[in-house]
């Protein structure tokens, strides 16, 4: 334990290596997952759901001209995996290409999940985490970090308390009832997938539903510590990357997204007073 | 004022003034849209599995078919799954509404105060049109042969009603064909 929470990100750059590593992996898989643009090429129906930017950017325009065209589709996928590399690759120029990565990712989210009908919104997290590296002084640098790492704090602490103010923590039954909406999929298709027979186990055994339930909100709830002090960031940053693990083999969700924010934990924790 | 002059805020203020009103303007959008529980990029309001869920008496889950054989769309990876999901659904809910996009109600309140040109506009821009979804079931082949990596002849997409009884599906042998793509 002592040495997994003993690893170093010295400075800047090689933080940035750590973050531009990790976005590329989150790519790759992306591109596993059919998740570019090449992909959906074509696709006419659209759900922007109530989101303003949604909105915004479909009155502009751009999503539909660049749906309905395959060379757009291929540039802008492109121009996102090279940025991306250059990012990793430059520490000169970083700031001009992660503008230019954020751009271009920027788009090809908008318009993917316009035209899949899904949003992920934690793709926020990505973008709040590459806003940084658009800076190219160092002192800027570190005040957009430390918004991350608060805006981070934020929404796992709001989440946290959504659960609370609903009332869910008192309510055993609720979180069996979500579990069994969120599997209706696996129940009827592949009873045999590993989400859907932890998820059983815990429909079966509604105590022990209510008891993990709670365990998800104060793994949320602990980064509350994360307003007063940095000196527990690293087991913040433990925890969230339990929570993404933990979260996809119960629920079946990704939160992979948010876990490269969870980066600025360590960030901090390596370079910075522990004071906020 | 010794007290402050670390907390975030004021050394934000003090350094660099464009990024605290940048800083400032994000954070009154959060956290008008977490009251609002509006979920606009790139605010991030996460109340997922944070509110009431009733247990559904039935659900409708869609099957896709390919070539007379059922698709076991859980073991494609989860955003393909989504993406033919969602779509399908988006294709369905049209269809069912005469292809008058139900959509249409939120832009017709969102641009309430605005001239007539700019609701239709933006209901030009944000609705789907029934010549858009025309094309779908072509689409939707398409991007099943590329995701699936060979060619198909015929796709068909069924909602199957289940029934829920303590916490098991059940199918209660209703079924309907809603799309055939040949």
């Amino acid at each position: 334990m002592k040495s997994l929470l003993n690893f170093h990100i010295s400075n800047r750059d090689s933080f940035a290596r750590v973050v531009f590593g990790y976005f590329l992996i989150l790519l790759l898989y992306r591109f596993h997952s059919s998740t570019f643009l090449v992909y959906a090429y074509g696709q006419p129906m659209k759900g922007p759901e109530l989101d303003y930017t949604f909105w915004l950017s479909l009155c502009s325009g751009f999503p539909h001209y660049i749906i309905q065209h395959y060379w757009a589709c291929m540039i802008i996928d492109f121009a996102v995996v090279f940025f991306t590399i250059a990012c990793l690759v430059s520490g000169k120029y970083r700031y001009l290409f992660c503008r230019l990565l954020i751009i271009f990712f920027f788009i090809q989210r908008i318009t993917i999940e316009t035209y899949a009908c899904a949003h992920s919104k934690s793709m926020s997290a990505v973008f709040i985490a590459l806003l940084p590296f658009c800076l190219k002084k160092d002192r800027d640098f570190d005040l957009l970090m430390e918004f991350a790492r608060y805006f981070l704090v934020f929404i796992m602490v709001s989440s946290a308390y959504h659960k609370f103010s609903n009332g869910l923590l008192f309510s055993p039954q609720n979180f069996v009832n979500v579990l069994i909406s969120q599997h209706s999929d696996l129940a009827t298709l592949n009873p045999q997938h590993i989400c859907y027979r932890i998820a059983s186990h815990l429909i079966t055994h509604p105590n022990l539903a209510a008891l993990s339930y709670l365990m998800l909100f104060f793994s949320q709830a602990v980064f509350i510590i994360g307003f007063f002090t940095r000196r527990i960031d690293r087991i913040l940053f433990l925890v969230l990357v339990i929570f993404a693990v933990i979260t996809y083999f119960i629920m079946r969700i990704y939160n992979l997204d948010i876990t490269i924010l969870g980066l600025t934990l360590i960030y901090f924790s390596n370079n910075k007073k522990t004071e906020v | 004022m010794n007290r402050f002059q670390n907390v975030y805020l004021v050394r934000l203020f003090r350094q660099n003034k464009m990024l605290f009103y940048f800083i400032l303007i994000f954070v009154f959008f959060q956290a008008y849209f977490n009251q609002k529980r509006i979920h606009s990029f790139p605010w991030f309001v996460w109340d997922m599995y944070s509110r009431t869920q009733a247990m559904p008496d039935t659900i409708i889950q869609t099957e896709v078919f390919i070539d007379g054989e059922r698709l076991d769309i859980t073991k494609i990876p989860i955003w393909e799954e989504l993406s033919i999901l969602n779509t399908y659904k988006m294709y369905n809910w049209q269809r069912i509404n005469n292809y008058n996009d139900p959509m249409n109600e939120a832009v017709l309140s969102r641009t309430k105060i605005f001239p007539e040109q700019v609701y239709a506009f933006v209901a030009y821009k944000i609705n789907n049109h029934s010549d858009e979804a025309a094309t779908y079931p072509a689409w939707l082949k398409e991007y099943l042969e590329k995701i699936l990596h060979r060619k198909i002849k015929t796709v068909e997409l069924r909602d199957v009603q289940y029934k829920c009884e303590n916490g098991e599906f059940k199918e209660i042998h209703n079924s309907w064909s809603v799309l055939k793509i040949e």
